[in-house]
């Protein structure tokens, strides 16, 4: 009987010990920069992400409020059109949190290829 | 008369089994066995993406030092190198800290694809709702 409980004792601290609880999720970092230059009949948008706000297309908007303007200039979904390009560019106190709640706000939206702008690599 | 004494018991064994069972059981159905990232790591944290498996990817400090199974990772090409042919293909990972600037996390990938990753994907820890 004592072995028994021994050996569950020793299960049960192996499983306590080696056995996370935290949740993972992923998203696509979309560095740009390579691709076909293809020449664009749309102007890109042109989004500023700084640690509190930002502004697409020199216009300043809180992170919420993002989508429901990207939604007027962007493409419609089911048209033939290549999606309209995003330009991101990052001011340097930009943490990867922010920027990672920026895609995920983005994600959701049709019609938006997001390009993120990254300092040439020395 | 004379007083009987009581006789002492042992330790109920049996109860004790099945408390030690039932969270044996808890432990295996609700954990996740997985390689434990760097401890000193906050990873960043999003509420609505779908779900994964626990990475097993190159991890990015706040300071931008690179590690991969808690040993010290030079250069992103390194990791991409120790990769076997297939991975470097298709998605390659990283584990940022949230404190990245994300002007270094958008370098170390621009770097990766550089060397020849497919995509990169950024592992972020899923708030519970």
């Amino acid at each position: 009987m004592t072995s028994l409980i021994d050996v569950i004792f020793l299960l049960l601290l192996f499983f306590m010990l080696s056995s996370t609880f935290s949740k993972f999720s992923e998203i696509e970092l979309t560095a740009g920069g390579s691709g076909p230059g293809r020449a664009a009949e749309t102007p890109p948008l042109f989004l500023q992400l700084r640690p509190g706000d930002l502004s697409l297309n020199g216009q300043n908007l809180a992170l919420d409020a993002l989508v429901p303007a990207l939604r007027q200039s962007a493409s419609a979904p089911d048209s033939a059109k290549a999606p309209r390009t995003l330009l991101i560019s990052l001011a340097s106190e930009v943490t990867s949190q922010r920027l990672t709640d920026l895609l995920a706000t983005l994600r959701g939206t049709e019609g938006i290829s997001p390009i993120i702008l990254g300092r040439a690599p020395r | 008369m004379k007083r009987k004494p009581r006789s002492t018991k042992g330790e109920p064994t049996i109860a004790l089994i099945n408390i030690v069972f039932l969270m044996l059981i808890f432990f295996m159905v609700s954990g996740t066995l997985a390689r434990p990232l760097d401890a000193s790591l906050s990873l960043v944290r999003t509420a609505d993406l779908e779900g994964r498996a626990p990475p097993d990817a190159m991890v990015v400090h706040a300071d931008g030092r690179l590690s991969y199974q808690g040993r010290a990772v030079a250069a992103p090409e390194d990791y991409l190198a120790a990769l076997p042919e297939a991975a470097r293909e298709g998605a390659v990972r990283l584990v940022p800290d949230r404190d990245l600037p994300a002007v270094e996390l958008v370098g170390i990938a621009a770097k990766l694809r550089a060397a020849g990753a497919g995509r990169v994907m950024i592992v972020t820890e899923r708030g519970l709702e």
